[in-house]
């Protein structure tokens, strides 16, 4: 039997937060949520997933700090990340997290269920 | 349209570029539980939910539009009533922050967080704005509920002294990062300036804020070791006040 991929949520907002996670576990995924980075950063202690949904806006870190976290070890390096945020990021900035390890900057005003669904699928299809 | 837009001023002493930088913030801030109510529809269109989830997403559609229509009025009192002189009348703060808590509760309850309430002693009847005191103590304590981790305690607390009632909503999560305290409480701070610590930019509270001042009013947000602490100070209508 095939072990469920792990994802990774780290967004503040609870409603936000636990649809990701139904969305995600409807569909055989398992699902960590995190309300911040310092439990997103505890949680990847405990166990590394297979892909990360980050929120750039944290109440305890921003997501760049998170990102620089994720960067700064070896066995997280490699773990892709759709950031979903309802921020407009510029180009540049945008262009600054494909270094961080973002696979993907969603808008959450246009994302759908079975968008992000599908693209952690894809995402974690090779792992 | 065009000649609109630019005849758009949000407050009076707010410069052009605060008030862009307001109208950026306000967008941003609508545009997060606009996006939640989206995606929770789509989500109950789309898939097989039992009963219960169902009930559950339309609950937090049905209080996101809520708060997202409060906080759309109170940005328009706001403007409205920033350029006019606004009628003020003695209101029961004490049946006020009741009607607030008893609005919240659903919020608390979905939230899974904890709504209290400590009553003055004696009756407090403050000098203001019925509907703006209202929405004044909406979000503030919804910025409470909404931006603290889960079990979380708000209180609302009520003091009436000579001149002066106090409400007192805290909360016993994180608090407020200095930097938010100082941006929030300076004296040159533009009115809408929004606070950028939170998950949201704590629009709310600079609504709150600019609604306060409008009747009169301050709203501060204090340093707290035990969490978060905003204190809205109104002047009390010692005529009607009324011991119980």
């Amino acid at each position: 039997m095939k072990r469920p991929k792990h994802i990774l949520i780290v967004e503040d907002d609870r409603w936000q937060g636990e649809i990701y996670r139904d969305i995600l576990e409807q569909r055989d995924f398992q699902v960590t949520l995190c309300p911040g980075g310092q439990a997103a950063i505890e949680a990847l202690d405990k166990r590394l997933p297979q892909a990360i949904v980050l929120d750039m806006m944290l109440p305890d870190a921003n997501g760049i700090a998170f990102l620089h976290e994720l960067q700064s070890y070896e066995d997280s390096m490699a773990i892709p990340v759709i950031v979903c945020t309802t921020v407009q990021l510029t180009a540049s900035f945008r262009q600054a997290l494909t270094h961080y390890g973002v696979h993907a900057v969603l808008d959450k005003a246009e994302i759908t269920p079975h968008q992000l669904a599908g693209l952690l699928a894809e995402m974690t299809t090779h792992e | 349209m065009q000649r609109e837009f630019e005849e758009i001023r949000f407050f009076d002493g707010v410069t052009a570029g605060a008030s862009h930088h307001a109208l950026i913030t306000a967008a941003h801030d609508l545009k997060a539980p606009l996006s939640l109510i989206k995606f929770y529809a789509q989500h109950m269109q789309s898939a097989d939910i039992s009963a219960e989830e169902r009930q559950k997403y339309t609950r937090r559609i049905a209080l996101s539009a809520e708060q997202l229509l409060k906080m759309t009025t109170g940005l328009l009192e706001a403007y409205r009533f920033g350029e006019q002189t606004l009628p003020l009348e003695p209101v029961n703060a004490t049946i006020a922050c009741e009607e607030v808590l008893h609005e919240l509760a659903p919020y608390a309850n979905e939230l899974g967080q904890a709504l209290r309430y400590q009553a003055a002693q004696r009756q407090c009847v403050v000098v203001a704005h019925r509907q703006l005191l209202h929405n004044v103590l909406f979000n503030i304590a919804y910025n409470a509920l909404k931006h603290t981790p889960e079990k979380t305690i708000v209180t609302v607390k009520l003091l009436r002294s000579h001149n002066l009632s106090r409400i007192h909503v805290t909360d016993n999560g994180p608090g407020f990062k200095q930097a938010d305290l100082q941006r929030f409480g300076g004296s040159t701070t533009p009115l809408l300036q929004p606070l950028r610590s939170h998950s949201g930019t704590g629009f709310g509270l600079s609504i709150a804020k600019q609604l306060t001042h409008i009747m009169g009013g301050e709203l501060k947000l204090l340093a707290s070791q035990r969490g978060g602490h905003c204190l809205v100070m109104l002047h009390s209508s010692r005529q009607l006040a009324l011991p119980l």
